[in-house]
């Protein structure tokens, strides 16, 4: 089905472009004297489009890469697997080897290549089959600890804990100050799972914590062992005590996390290194580790960035199997992993790549040096579990710990139910971009958006769309699947015409931000208009935009949705262009294409959007 | 056959010689390959078992450090610490106990949390703690541990009961290790059989490294191994653990960058640990490869030495087959050198036969030339002679033209000169005219009888002058009305006869005779004519060649004959153009037998079949002393319906008439022979009239001149006379003429035919003008002369009727031609334009002339010069002919 109605819409999309624009003009890929190998990489996060997707594009000229971003869990990658539908590249951020055992064999084994060989093994052991194959390799650790606002803490006479004692201590002293001692996003699934493992680690890396943990990993046990387990639970429920977490915690995003935290109304949060340089408050915050209860029992938090994996399908041809190593160790390499995030206060499990430290993790070395980074338990069933359970207790669910305790069991065993198909999608659309039309898969994801928020227009990154839609029946969770996993706001507004254009234009101009031009890829999808944009050696410029054939009226005012991330680029570009009043969707962008699937529509059909040409044409 | 053997021969050396190299080549390839896998096996054997010592070394060392290692758990046990510092303490007092540092080897205790305590105190969480942490109460691994900058084999064995700590009620040991360095291991893996140049990994069962010892000068660099090994070219093995589970030690080699290895794979089962020797092939076996080399290179010397030796019975063969071949083919090139020299010899011969021919053909040519010059000469001479004797005659006759006696003779010299001239003219010409091809036949229905008759009657003069008894001789002639060209087999049978009369001795026998043989064809009648003389004969070369032309039998006799040597070459041209053929028979000095065959048309014209019934004849009584010739005349008469009796004797004769009147079946005719022994034809024929009959025609047959008795025949009886041979033709006329008496008669009493006549002569030269003029005026007749043709034409348009009877008329004529003057006058109004007879009379004596004439409208042709009995017979036929036209 979905072969037979690409090319359909392709001839439609032709044949109108062609009416609207005229014919005779080329268009960027037309008459290109060698066709590019072309290499579909599926990022776990849009984090990677601010500098890493730019830095492999720049490394492989010659390879055509086709971008987007997809869920951060493995989930995906089932899924896909099971339709054969794999990218060449897999990027994951949640990691367990038992999440990825059962599509082992879509996946080439690395475990004979040099690039693994340039690995420390002690780290591949865990990516390791009892058979020996070893299909993941992980991108450098990120260090995922508590960050302290260690000047308000000085300013309250007060010292960073090193132990858990201390810590209690500093939190009853800063809430008598009126300060949040912590906060954090309880929104997020991760944050619920680091805090609640974190606070606990010395009782998970005990001699039982260990061993029941490596029952758990080899499928030994899917229920948590009340000997280790339950005294995790406890140390949570006295911490959001201790914290004062709340409902209005639940609801918080990490930007409103670091934003209290800029402002000295937070003294503690959950933080990486590169979340702190991203949110600017880099220079007031230490990270220090999740406290034990002595200092030698404390532990910082840590966890691969990101774990890489190919297609099996690259070794049906050499030269392709080559390509795609290629392009791995470039993932890998020192420069691919400078290019991740800040590029620093990462831990390198390539024996060959050396990253810098900030001032952030000057404490952290001697915890290094004493083997105390607790690699987190990241199953997905662990973060499913962890966000449901540590919300309902701080929405005070459970009477107790034990009751949480229990509750976490019972939600490890829902998942062990089979699927049920909640959706059909009927018509799966390409990916595929094409400089006559654009995309025809993130087209449809964004009509069907506009179609629901019933703006006038739309625009948002084409990578927003988690590659090739197909056709066929889809769980709810699945259907999660088909846009990027990552929090991405949608923000309502009003623009006028020339507002609109100033906006593309400075959304492809962008470099660095969240939600950067890549390449063709990863170009912005318009809904309810259409571009014409022309490529040149710097980069992409707008042309004219056009609505039903007719440009586009420069001083008359439109309705606008815009699907981007706010605080890393959108507000910023919004307020450039003179737009600074703006809502928030009240849904988000995954929940609204999920929900119009889920009521049985289908869905918009795609519209060519674009018609990109090449700077000589 | 030979090609096939020559094949053989050439293919057998090379077959042989592909058949051994292939053996070499096939027993070279086994051979090598049999000790490779032989060198191969030794290597791996040797492999095999200096891994195995290695892998019990190590396990004995692995065993002696679990020893150690269970020694100082037993100790520890025992052991109470208040503070972790004793457990640091205890660690130290016991290492010194077992000397452990000695083998570099440290021991330490792990608590709950995984920190390491050591004899010089508390460390970190040891890296490997996740290892230990499945279950088991002993791990033995290679740790890259952080804590200790090496990696080191490890021995961990963890404590069924952890020794709490009295003071630090959270703490509490769980494990005991025993860290042995791995490179002080290395003794065990290296190998000096080697060189030292076996590079060892450490594997975890699953073939990942077990600790991170990959370096550069690692041949394998990746992290799992055994993986890498699998894939490597010609490696034997493609599951390599499944091997490794049937064979507790694998060996093989492979190619890797060009360099061949051989790796030995073992298993330490009870560490989950497999040892692997990486070696480069050339430092495997050394000394045996070397060995295996050398015996290589002898007998590759060998092989080397015995190819060349076979290469030199190979070209030894080659060669000698190449002689064989070099001397076949000589014997070949012999062979065809002596077909060539035969083919020479033979084109030799054809070529000294061709001389000989062209030779032949030059003295041919040169007897031609030299019989032409003798021909010349004869000629000359033959012509001078006549020629002499007319001018000579032609004097003499002047001189004495008052002697009237003289006159006659001089007179008859000249005309006899002069005939002889005109035959030898006529021959010249007609052998001209024979061998330029344009002789053509003039056919005609004709008379045989005539032809004979006319024959006779001009050769029976000259019979009779040189004294021969010539006999004409009839047999069996049926046709005699036939197509022929009567001109020409006149000439051809005159020709023989003349020859006969000439080559014959005075007194001589010549016989005639005319025969009709069985017919080959319904409407060819074959007759054959036999002239055979008793004369001179011919020598057999002669008669070779009597057919020549220009050839004449150089013999003293003969030469005084007067020939022109062209006769039988006329003759035989003539019969070869009439399909006729001539055979000679002579012998000198006993005479000469010509016979001539020639088939001759049968003439359409009907024979009166009735004749004799209607003249009443139908009984007939020959007498002749031949009975052949009676036979002859039976023969002749069948199918006439006239009932022939014969009798040999006249007296028989008289007998046989009287009785066949008494008996009322009288004879009709009765033929007598003159010449009869007893009683002759006159006197039977007057027996006859006087006892038997006086009415029957009686008619003497005779081949003489009957004139000298014709008056005494005729009073004794005779009605007729018929010359021999029979012919009923000339019966038949004879019997016309009896019954007719009075025609008979007047024809008889008859003048010449010229007599009275007024002729219109056409001639432009005076002289034949004036002779002619003068032999008509002998015959009686007058005539008048004109100069050509446009004259005569003229003259005779003047004209009146009955003016001329007669125009004779010359053919070669100047202003207008005789054949031109007689077509116009055959045109003109005259009232006898088309009817009076116009004679040629010309010197142009061809039959072809004679048609010419004839088309143009004249009635005869006469040859120049003017033979008057032959004008007075053509004048006579030709007015007889218009007579029986008007009637």
């Amino acid at each position: 089905m979905q072969k037979k109605k690409c090319p359909v819409f392709l001839l439609a999309g032709l044949i109108l472009i062609a009416g609207l624009n005229g014919c005779g003009k080329k268009t960027v890929g037309s008459g290109t004297a060698e066709k590019k190998e072309t290499v579909t990489v599926a990022f776990w996060s849009d984090q990677l489009t601010e500098n890493y997707g730019q830095y492999l594009q720049k490394t492989f000229p010659e390879v055509d890469f086709e971008f987007y971003v997809i869920t951060n869990s493995t989930d995906y990658y089932r899924f896909r697997a099971e339709r054969k539908a794999l990218p060449d590249i897999l990027t994951v951020r949640r990691f367990s080897l038992g999440d990825v055992a059962s599509f082992k064999d879509s996946l080439m084994d690395l475990s004979d290549t040099e690039l693994a060989g340039t690995f420390h093994q002690s780290y591949l052991r865990s990516y390791t089959y009892s058979d020996g194959t070893m299909n993941w390799l992980p991108a450098c650790a990120e260090i995922d600890s508590i960050l302290v606002n260690q000047a308000l803490l000085e300013e309250h006479k007060l010292d960073i804990p090193t132990d858990y004692q201390e810590f209690t201590e500093v939190c009853v002293a800063l809430k008598e100050a009126g300060i949040r001692p912590f906060r954090s996003d309880f929104a997020a699934d991760y944050t619920c799972m680091e805090i609640l493992q974190g606070l606990s680690v010395q009782s998970l890396t005990s001699q039982e914590g260990r061993e029941w943990r490596q029952q758990y990993e080899s499928g030994q046990t899917n229920q948590l062992s009340r000997e280790v387990w339950l005294p995790v639970f406890e140390r949570m429920q006295e911490f959001i005590d201790l914290a004062g977490i709340g409902a209005s915690d639940l609801e918080s995003s990490i930007a409103d996390t670091y934003y209290g935290f800029q402002e000295n109304e937070t003294a503690m949060i959950r933080g990486t290194s590169a979340e702190a340089v991203r949110y600017n408050v880099e220079e007031k915050a230490v990270m220090i580790p999740y406290c034990g209860e002595t200092k030698e029992d404390s532990w910082y938090l840590s966890y691969p960035a990101f774990q890489i994996a190919a297609n099996v399908k690259a070794e049906e041809s050499p030269k392709r199997e080559k390509l795609i190593l290629d392009i791995m160790s470039a993932m890998l390499g020192q420069e691919g992993l400078e290019h991740i995030a800040t590029g620093q206060d990462m831990i390198a499990y390539n024996k060959d790549v050396k990253l810098e430290c900030s001032s952030i993790l000057e404490r952290m070395q001697p915890y290094i040096d004493n083997n105390r980074l607790y690699i987190r338990l990241a199953s997905a069933d662990m973060f499913s579990a962890s966000r449901r359970v540590v919300r309902g207790m701080i929405l005070g669910e459970y009477p107790d710990a034990e009751a949480a305790f229990d509750a976490f069991n019972e939600a490890m065993k829902e998942d062990d139910e089979g699927p049920s198909f909640a959706a059909h999608i009927d018509t799966g659309y390409s990916y595929r971009f094409e400089p006559e039309g654009g995309s025809p898969a993130a087209s449809a994801v964004m009509n069907s958006l506009r179609e629901e928020l019933g703006t006038q227009f739309l625009t948002g990154q084409s990578i927003n769309v988690s590659g090739d839609i197909l056709s066929g029946d889809y769980t709810e969770e699945e259907l999660r699947y088909l846009t990027m996993g990552e929090a991405v706001e949608i923000l309502l507004c009003e623009m006028t015409g020339r507002q609109l254009t100033d906006y593309l234009n400075q959304v492809f101009a962008a470099s660095g931000k969240r939600g950067s031009v890549i390449n063709d890829s990863s170009l912005y999808v318009s809904s309810g208009f259409e571009m014409e944009v022309r490529k040149t050696d710097n980069g992409y410029m707008l042309e004219k935009l056009t609505m039903g054939g007719e440009e586009l009226a420069l001083d008359d005012i439109y309705s606008v949705a815009v699907l981007g991330n706010e605080w890393m680029m959108q507000k910023e570009v919004l307020a450039s262009v003179g737009v600074t009043e703006y809502t928030r969707s009240e849904n988000t962008y995954k929940q609204i294409i999920t929900d119009r699937l889920l009521t049985g529509k289908q869905l918009a059909a795609p519209t060519p959007y674009i018609t990109l040409r090449r700077e000589a044409d | 056959m030979k090609t096939e053997r020559k094949k053989y021969h050439k293919v057998f050396p090379a077959v042989l010689a592909v058949s051994l190299l292939l053996f070499l080549m096939v027993g070279g390839i086994y051979f090598t390959e049999y000790l490779r896998a032989r060198i191969f096996e030794e290597r791996t054997t040797q492999l095999n078992e200096i891994t195995s010592q290695v892998r019990v070394n190590l396990d004995n060392v692995l065993d002696s450090h679990w020893n150690y290692l269970t020694a100082a758990v037993n100790v520890l046990k025992q052991q109470e610490f208040d503070t972790a510092e004793e457990g640091v303490g205890f660690v130290k007092e016991l290492e010194s106990l077992l000397e452990i540092e000695n083998y570099s080897s440290r021991l330490v205790l792990l608590d709950r949390q995984g920190n390491c305590y050591d004899a010089e105190g508390k460390h970190g969480v040891w890296s490997d703690i996740d290892r230990i942490s499945g279950g088991e109460k002993r791990y033995t691994f290679i740790t890259d541990s952080q804590i200790y900058e090496s990696s080191y084999w490890a021995f961990v064995q963890k404590l069924d009961v952890p020794l709490v700590i009295r003071e630090e009620p959270d703490t509490c040991f769980t494990h005991v290790l025993l860290l042995k360095d791995v490179y002080t291991l290395a003794e065990y893996y290296d190998s000096a059989a080697y060189g030292s140049q076996n590079e060892t990994y450490i594997l975890k069962s699953n073939g990942t490294r077990m600790h991170d010892d990959i370096s550069e000068d690692n041949t394998i660099q990746s992290y799992n191994v055994l993986k890498v090994l699998e894939e490597m070219e010609g490696q034997a093995y493609p599951d390599i653990r499944g091997a490794l589970k049937e064979n507790n030690i694998i060996s093989t080699n492979f190619t890797y960058n060009g360099i061949e290895y051989f790796y030995c794979l073992t298993s330490l089962a009870e560490y989950d640990t497999l040892l692997l020797f990486l070696i480069p092939a050339d430092y495997v076996a050394s000394g045996t490869v070397k060995m295996v080399g050398a015996v290589i290179r002898m007998l590759l010397f060998l092989l080397m030495s015995l190819l060349f030796m076979l290469m030199l019975v190979v070209i030894s063969i080659v060669r000698q087959q190449s002689s064989i071949r070099l001397y076949r083919q000589e014997q070949e090139n012999l062979r065809r050198q002596e077909e060539l020299n035969a083919k020479l010899e033979e084109s030799n011969a054809l070529l000294a036969r061709s001389k000989e021919t062209a030779e032949q053909a030059f003295r041919i040519a040169e007897e031609a030339n030299r019989a032409k010059s003798s021909f010349l000469s004869n000629m000359s001479h033959d012509i001078r002679t006549p020629m002499n004797a007319v001018v000579g005659f032609a004097a003499l006759l002047a001189r004495d033209a008052d002697r009237p006696d003289k006159v006659r003779e001089y007179t008859r010299k000249i005309t006899s000169s002069s005939q002889h001239l005109l035959g030898l003219i006529n021959d010249i010409l007609d052998i001209s005219k024979i061998e330029a091809g344009k002789t053509v036949l003039n056919l005609s229905d004709e008379s045989m009888v005539d032809l004979i008759e006319n024959i006779d009657s001009i050769i029976r003069p000259q019979m009779k002058a040189k004294g021969h008894v010539f006999e004409v001789l009839n047999s069996g002639l049926k046709h005699e009305q036939v197509v022929m060209d009567k001109l020409r087999l006149n000439q051809i049978l005159l020709n023989l006869l003349s020859n006969a009369v000439k080559y014959t001795p005075e007194g001589g026998c010549v016989t005639f005779t005319i025969q009709e043989l069985k017919q080959h064809a319904r409407k060819l009648a074959h007759f054959r004519f036999i002239v055979q003389d008793n004369g001179y004969g011919m020598s057999r070369e002669y008669v070779k060649k009597i057919f020549q032309v220009f050839t004449r039998e150089e013999d003293s006799v003969t030469n005084k004959i007067q020939g022109t040597g062209l006769g039988m070459a006329i003759t035989k041209n003539l019969l070869d153009l009439m399909g006729g053929k001539i055979q000679v028979e002579s012998e000198k000095g006993k005479g000469s037998t010509f016979t001539v065959d020639l088939e001759l048309q049968i003439s359409d014209q009907a024979v009166d079949q009735d004749f004799w019934q209607k003249k009443g004849i139908t009984r007939l009584l020959t007498v002749d002393d031949e009975e052949v010739i009676c036979q002859n005349i039976q023969l002749t008469m069948e199918g006439t319906g006239v009932q022939v009796d014969y009798v040999l004797e006249g007296e028989k004769a008289v007998e046989l008439v009287k009785q066949s009147e008494e008996e009322g079946q009288p004879y009709h005719v009765v033929l007598l022979d003159w010449k009869m022994p007893g009683m002759d034809g006159v006197e039977t024929a007057r027996r006859i009239r006087k006892e038997a009959s006086e009415s029957v025609p009686i008619l003497v047959l005779t081949s003489y001149d009957w004139p000298e008795i014709e008056e005494q025949a005729k009073a004794a009886g005779v009605d007729a006379f018929l010359s021999k041979p029979f012919f009923l033709t000339s019966f038949r006329q004879k019997m016309d003429v009896i019954r007719g008496d009075e025609q008979e008669a007047k024809t008889d009493n008859e003048q010449s035919v010229l007599e009275g006549m007024h002729i219109l002569v056409a001639e432009d030269n005076e002289i034949n003008a004036e002779i002619l003029g003068e032999l008509l005026d002998m015959s009686g007749a007058s005539c008048e002369i004109c100069e050509n043709g446009r004259l005569a034409v003229e003259a005779f348009e003047k004209s009146v009727h009955g003016q001329y009877d007669l125009i004779l008329m010359d053919v070669q004529m100047p202003v207008m031609n005789g054949y031109e003057a007689t077509r116009t006058i055959r045109d003109l109004g005259h009232p006898l334009a088309l009817t009076i007879p116009i004679i040629a009379m010309t010197a142009n004596a061809f039959a072809e002339d004679i048609r010419d004439a004839l088309e143009a409208g004249m009635n005869a042709h006469v040859a120049k010069p003017i033979d008057m009995a032959v004008l007075e017979q053509t004048v006579r036929a030709v007015l007889e002919t218009q007579s029986e036209q008007e009637y």
